[in-house]
């Protein structure tokens, strides 16, 4: 592993290949910020550009842009509860209320990034000791466990819920499956509840959904609860975080940090159920939180934050060692490695060992590069929250519904999403929290299709759920989590 | 027995919910099957008939004993925040005829005179600029966007 290390140094520490590290965490986050732009887009925008340097390089290249447009979605998820990617809608259950109501955007976009480079290096540390192992444990994994495992993910959205109000996150959850399950059956490849629309045959897309239910419905909250002043006062936008905020972060980070790793190295995981648990997880370990959670604390936000960090990094387990993607992003990253003639795959780490030591190296220094670009931008970004409201909440609308339009250029795609706020708004009103529809959205295709493969391999028969160690340990956890909050219901009429 | 105590806004949430997961299972069983499904223990129909009864039950159980929440009040901020709602459906319409850049300018400059600005010279300039710089970032990455009227004017095709 040491011989390993310095290789991946050697090659990294070029001035070609720190400027390519640079310039990817810089190109990563620009286009990261941009509605409509994630990880995948920043990614594919940028192989072309990779072509003309050797593989090291390349990957060296696109791992930095993966990085930057991470941290980047963050930054429009904390300012205008924007969520651009999946991995980071958790972070704006917290960050945003931190940089609006708390009027300290600067200490939220610094603890994001914080949160993100510890999460990313202790990831980035684990993935060197450990890769060709966990190739292993991830194989072990079975449809039965993805199954249980992501319906642990819905069970924890209780965690989500205000004390009395787990009804309505869980049905919340159920709404988010059924909307997951328009467009055409991939397996049977047969149309559900499209009404004869062609627009709907390929489902409702992601960013649709989380732009509706989320910055559109919160500007046009915004215009509802109004402000005397239309201006907010001036934000803090200093980056100091005190003493004790800095002792809460460093058990939270690394909890989430081994969490989000673990989780990140099964395949088709990923950050979004990463950053998901590890707020759950985070919000059941922290007692007496100050403020609470979902108001703004610092813990809330830098557990997701720092999990799907180390969720990107532990992706590139099953990439390099099994050449299985562990995400959509890695999938794109698969391709590109075939592109420069490299199979990734247990041979990678012996037959191209530059490649696998560079790219695992390249991440550590992508982290670093991301702290030093992003924190001195930090106070200018916070400053977006100073504009006024009457130009903000346009910008906002129109940023939401641009980025939509970016991807399928499809005027029914920016209908649906404006109906889908309207609807957010309303049930919001009502109390009724969205991050579970997004949630049950997001999981609802990966929960029906391993739902199924489990019950095919076990020819229907449900005690296949009990043969297994781990199935039986999701389980336990999975009635802990429904039961968990009714329980602490009845101690406090019993109280 | 207090009727009107019966009727909540959060009981009328829980039967429309209700009513929409009832309706869900019902178009469930409108999924076209194939002829071998029958024989399937898995079938594109099992997971959203899973779903609707699921709902349907957390939603009756909601019915029943309805969680707390504050009722909605309608004020003048209500109607603002329709007439926005209404500007971006007009927006989702006007995009396919007037072209993005038209309809996009459009839309920001009425937005930000609906939520209070009147100075019209920093309604133009905002609205011109942000619109174009965006534009011109999407144009450096390769990004095609129909220019629609402000193109047939210029002769311009978005390439």
């Amino acid at each position: 592993m040491i011989e390993g290390i310095l290789l991946g140094l050697q090659t990294v520490l070029t001035l070609q290949n720190l400027m390519l590290v640079l310039a990817g965490c810089a190109a990563g986050t620009i286009i990261g910020m941009l509605p409509g732009l994630g990880p995948i887009s920043a990614i594919a925008l940028m192989i072309p550009i990779t072509y003309g340097f050797d593989p090291s390089s390349g990957m060296i290249l696109l791992a930095g842009v993966y990085y930057g447009a991470i941290f980047g979605g963050s930054t429009s998820s904390i300012l205008i509860n924007a969520p651009g990617v999946a991995g980071t809608v958790a972070t704006s259950f917290d960050g945003y209320p931190m940089a609006s109501k708390q009027g300290e955007p600067g200490k939220a976009l610094a603890t994001a990034a914080y949160a993100s480079f510890a999460g990313g290096t202790l990831a980035a540390i684990f993935l060197m000791m450990t890769a060709p192992y966990l190739a292993g444990v991830a194989l072990s994994f079975q449809s039965a466990d993805y199954f249980l495992m992501m319906v642990l993910g819905l069970c924890l959205v209780t965690a989500f819920s205000a004390e009395g109000e787990h009804l309505k996150a869980l049905i919340m959850t159920f709404l988010g499956l059924s909307l997951s399950t328009v467009g055409t059956d991939i397996t049977a490849g047969v149309q559900r509840f499209t009404f004869g629309r062609m627009d709907l045959y390929d489902g409702i897309s992601f960013l649709l959904l989380a732009m509706g239910t989320f910055a559109m419905s919160e500007a046009i909250m915004m215009i509802l609860r109004g402000n005397r002043q239309d201006r907010l006062k001036v934000p803090n936008i200093g980056l100091n975080l005190k003493q004790q905020d800095l002792s809460k972060l460093v058990p939270t980070v690394s909890r989430s940090s081994a969490l989000g790793f673990l989780i990140g190295v099964l395949p088709g995981a990923g950050a979004t159920i990463a950053s998901f648990l590890s707020y759950g997880m985070e919000k059941r370990w922290v007692k007496n939180p100050e403020p609470a959670f979902g108001e703004g604390n610092i813990q809330g936000l830098a557990a997701p934050e720092s999990a799907n960090n180390a969720a990107c990094t532990g992706s590139f387990v099953p990439l390099l060692t099994l050449g299985i993607p562990g995400s959509g992003t890695t999938a794109v990253l698969l391709g590109a490695l075939i592109a420069y003639g490299i199979q990734p795959g247990p041979r990678l780490y012996v037959d191209q060992p530059d490649v696998f030591w560079a790219v695992i190296v390249s991440m550590y220094i992508g982290n670093m590069f991301l702290l030093v670009l992003n924190l001195p931008l930090i106070p200018y970004l916070a400053r977006l929250l100073t504009i006024p409201q009457q130009f903000l909440i346009p910008l906002i609308l129109f940023f939401s519904m641009t980025g939509v339009y970016l991807v399928s250029f499809n005027p029914f795609d920016l209908q649906l999403m404006v109906w889908i706020a309207f609807a957010a708004v309303i049930l919001r009103l009502l109390s009724f929290p969205m991050a579970p529809l997004l949630l049950g959205f997001i999981l609802g295709g990966m929960l029906e299709d391993n739902l199924r493969r489990a019950l095919t391999i076990s020819n229907g028969d449900l005690t296949y759920y009990l043969d297994r160690p781990i199935t039986i340990v999701l389980l336990m956890l999975i009635v802990l989590a429904l039961l968990g909050p009714l329980i602490t219901q009845l101690r406090h009429r019993l109280a | 027995m207090n009727i009107k105590g019966l009727i909540t806004q959060q009981r009328l949430a829980g039967l429309t919910f209700l009513a929409f997961f009832l309706l869900y299972g019902w178009f469930t069983g409108d999924i076209t099957l194939d002829f071998w499904a029958e024989q399937e223990l898995f079938t594109a129909q099992t997971f959203p008939y899973l779903i609707a009864v699921g709902g349907a039950a957390l939603s009756f159980v909601y019915v029943v004993r309805p969680a707390l929440g504050q009722p909605i009040h309608l004020d003048n901020r209500t109607w603002l925040g329709g007439i926005v709602i209404l500007l971006l459906l007009g927006y989702s319409h006007f995009i396919e005829f007037a072209g993005f850049p038209l309809a996009s300018a459009l839309l920001l400059a009425v937005g930000f005179f609906v939520l209070g600005e009147r100075r019209a010279w920093l309604i133009a300039v905002i609205s011109i600029s942000v619109v174009s710089t965006l534009y011109l970032i999407l144009w450096a990455l390769g990004i095609h966007i129909e220019p629609g009227l402000i193109g047939l004017l210029f002769e311009v095709d978005g390439r």
